[in-house]
C-alpha cells in the first residue's frame, strides 16, 4: 500500500479527529500536494455534514414525538351496543367456521380420487417442472377425465396455473414497510394511515388509504410500492402486476429495482409466465449483474426451465 | 448511541423521560434569563451534539457522563446567549478560530448547501446515509431497510453515495464552495 492509499483510507478518521497529530500533519500536507485527496477529502466532509444533519432532524423528530401529548384512549363501548351485535358475531363467527371446515374438506377431495393430481397452491412449490393432467376444476369432471390424458408444459394455454402461482408465492418476500417511515411522519395522512393498516396486515385498508394519494406527493413512489404490495397480497395479481410495471418503468431507484422482480412474481401468480413481456422483462433483470435480484431471478429461470 | 436504531430510540427516550437531565438543563436556561421554550431547545441540541461526540469517541471519561452532558448543555446556552445578546468584542476577536463575520457566514453557507443536498436526495438515501454514518452494519441497515440481505444493503450504501457524490460534483456553486476543481 502506498503512501496515497494510506491518506485515502484515513480520511474517515481525519474528519472524526481520530488521527494522531503526526498523522494529522502528513495528511494536510498531503492534500496539499494532491488534488484528488483534497477533492475526496471535501465530498466526504460534505457526506459527513449531510449524514449528520439527518441524524440531527431524526433525533429531534423523536423529541417532537415525545413532546406531544398521548392521543386520548378510545372511550369503551357503551354496554347495550355490545349486547346488541353479540349474536351477529357469534352467527359471523359460525358461518366462518363452516366455511373453513367445508373448504378444508373440498380441498383434500381430488387427492384421496386422483392420484398425482394438482395440489391447491402452498407456500411449498414444486421442485421439478410439473406434469399435470389437464383437468377441470370440478369434481365431476375429475371423476370422468381419463388418466391418459397428459400435457407437457410449455404451451401457454396449458401452463398449470397453480404451481406457478405456488412458486411465486414462495418466492414472493413482504417487505416491511415500517422501517421506511419518513425522518418526520406525519400522523394521520395517507400514506401513514396505510402503513398502519399493513402492519395490522389489512391489505383493503391499505388500498383504500392510497386510492387518493396524488402523483405529486413526494411519497408517491413510495405509496405505489405499498399499494402494489397489498394488491399483491389480496392475490389481485393483475393490479399488482400494472402497479409494479408502472414502478419499474419509473427508473426511480431503490423502486424500480425491487419492483422489476416483483412484476415477474405478480406475472408468475398470474399465470403469465409464457409471455413475451415476462420473457422480456426476465431476461432483462438477469442482464443486469449488479441487479439486487439477480441470483433469484436466475433461480426462477431455471425453475421454469425455458 | 453505539446501538441500533431502536436502541437508540430508547436511550433518547430514557433521557428525555426519566433521566432528569431535561429537568436540570430546562432550570439552568430559566435561571439564566431563559424560559422553558428556550430550555427545551437546549436540551434537543445538547443531545444532538452529545450524541454525535459520545459516537466519534470524543467523550475523554474524565467525567461522568451526565456532568458531559450539562456541561455541553451550559455551553450551549452560554454561545446562544452571546448570539441574542452581544457582548463587546474581546481582543481575540480577530484570530482565525473565532468566530469573525466571514466564518459565520460561510458556516451559514455551508448550512444552506446542507440544506439543499437534503432536499434533492431522496428518502430512501437519506435514510441509508444516515444509518451508514452510525456506522450500524449491513446486516442492520438491511434490517432497518426491510431490504432481503446484507449485500443488497452494502449495495444501496454504495448508489446512494455514489448518488450524492454525482449531485455534488455536478453542481458548479458547491464545488466552488468546497474549493474543488474538476479536471478538465
Amino acid at each position: 500500500m502506498n503512501d496515497n492509499e494510506i491518506f485515502y483510507d484515513q480520511i474517515e478518521a481525519f474528519l472524526a479527529g481520530r488521527l494522531a497529530p503526526d498523522q494529522r500533519e502528513a495528511m494536510e500536507k498531503a492534500m496539499l500536494e494532491n488534488p484528488d485527496l483534497a477533492r475526496e477529502l471535501a465530498l466526504r466532509r460534505l457526506e459527513f455534514d449531510v449524514s449528520e444533519a439527518l441524524i440531527a432532524q431524526n433525533i429531534r423528530g423523536q423529541l417532537a414525538r415525545l413532546r406531544m401529548p398521548p392521543s386520548p384512549e378510545p372511550p369503551p363501548d357503551p354496554p347495550a351496543y355490545k349486547y346488541k351485535f353479540r349474536p351477529l358475531f357469534w352467527m359471523i363467527a359460525l358461518m366462518l367456521t363452516v366455511a373453513a371446515i367445508g373448504g378444508y374438506w373440498w380441498s383434500r377431495q381430488p387427492t384421496r380420487m386422483i392420484p398425482n393430481q394438482e395440489q391447491a397452491p402452498s407456500l411449498v412449490p414444486e421442485l421439478t417442472p410439473p406434469v399435470l393432467k389437464d383437468v377441470p376444476p370440478t369434481r365431476a369432471n375429475q371423476d370422468t377425465t381419463p388418466p391418459d390424458r397428459k400435457v407437457t408444459p410449455g404451451s401457454p394455454e396449458n401452463k398449470p396455473v397453480r404451481p406457478l402461482l405456488a412458486m411465486a408465492t414462495e418466492l414472493y418476500q413482504r417487505p416491511d414497510m415500517q422501517t421506511l417511515r419518513g425522518t418526520a411522519p406525519v400522523a394521520g395522512d395517507a400514506y401513514e394511515l396505510a402503513l398502519s393498516a399493513w402492519e395490522k396486515q389489512d391489505y383493503t385498508a391499505v388500498v383504500t388509504a392510497l386510492q387518493n394519494i396524488s402523483s405529486d406527493d413526494p411519497k408517491w413512489m413510495r405509496a405505489l410500492t405499498l399499494r402494489a404490495h397489498a394488491q399483491f397480497n389480496l392475490k389481485r395479481f393483475a393490479q399488482a402486476c400494472e402497479s409494479f410495471a408502472t414502478i419499474a418503468d419509473s427508473k426511480i431507484m431503490p423502486w424500480s429495482e425491487e419492483a422489476e422482480w416483483y412484476v415477474l412474481l405478480a406475472s408468475l401468480a398470474e399465470g403469465k409466465a409464457e409471455t413475451a413481456n415476462f420473457r422480456a422483462r426476465l431476461e432483462k433483470l438477469l442482464s443486469d449483474q449488479g441487479h439486487p435480484y439477480v441470483e433469484q431471478a436466475k433461480d426462477l429461470k431455471g425453475r421454469l426451465s425455458f | 448511541m453505539l446501538g441500533s436504531v431502536p436502541q437508540r430510540e430508547e436511550i433518547f427516550a430514557y433521557l428525555y423521560q426519566s433521566s432528569g437531565w431535561r429537568d436540570w438543563v430546562v432550570r439552568h436556561v430559566t435561571d439564566e434569563g431563559g424560559d422553558g421554550p428556550a430550555g427545551e431547545d437546549v436540551f434537543q441540541e445538547t443531545l444532538i451534539l452529545f450524541d454525535r461526540n459520545i459516537r466519534e469517541d470524543r467523550f475523554s471519561r474524565e467525567s461522568s457522563l451526565q456532568t458531559y452532558f450539562l456541561g455541553i448543555a451550559k455551553q450551549w446556552w452560554f454561545n446562544r446567549r452571546r448570539v441574542t445578546r452581544p457582548v463587546p468584542l474581546s481582543p481575540e476577536y480577530d484570530r482565525p478560530e473565532h468566530d469573525n463575520p466571514e466564518r459565520i457566514a460561510l458556516r451559514q453557507e455551508r448550512r444552506d448547501m446542507i440544506e439543499h443536498v437534503l432536499s434533492n436526495l431522496g428518502d430512501h438515501c437519506k435514510k441509508v446515509l444516515e444509518l451508514y454514518k452510525l456506522s450500524l452494519t449491513n446486516e442492520e441497515i438491511a434490517q432497518e431497510l426491510g431490504l432481503s440481505s446484507p449485500e443488497m444493503a452494502k449495495k444501496y450504501s454504495y448508489r446512494c453515495r455514489e448518488k450524492f457524490r454525482a449531485f455534488v460534483l455536478g453542481r458548479k456553486d458547491m464545488l466552488e464552495h468546497l474549493d474543488i476543481q474538476l479536471e478538465p
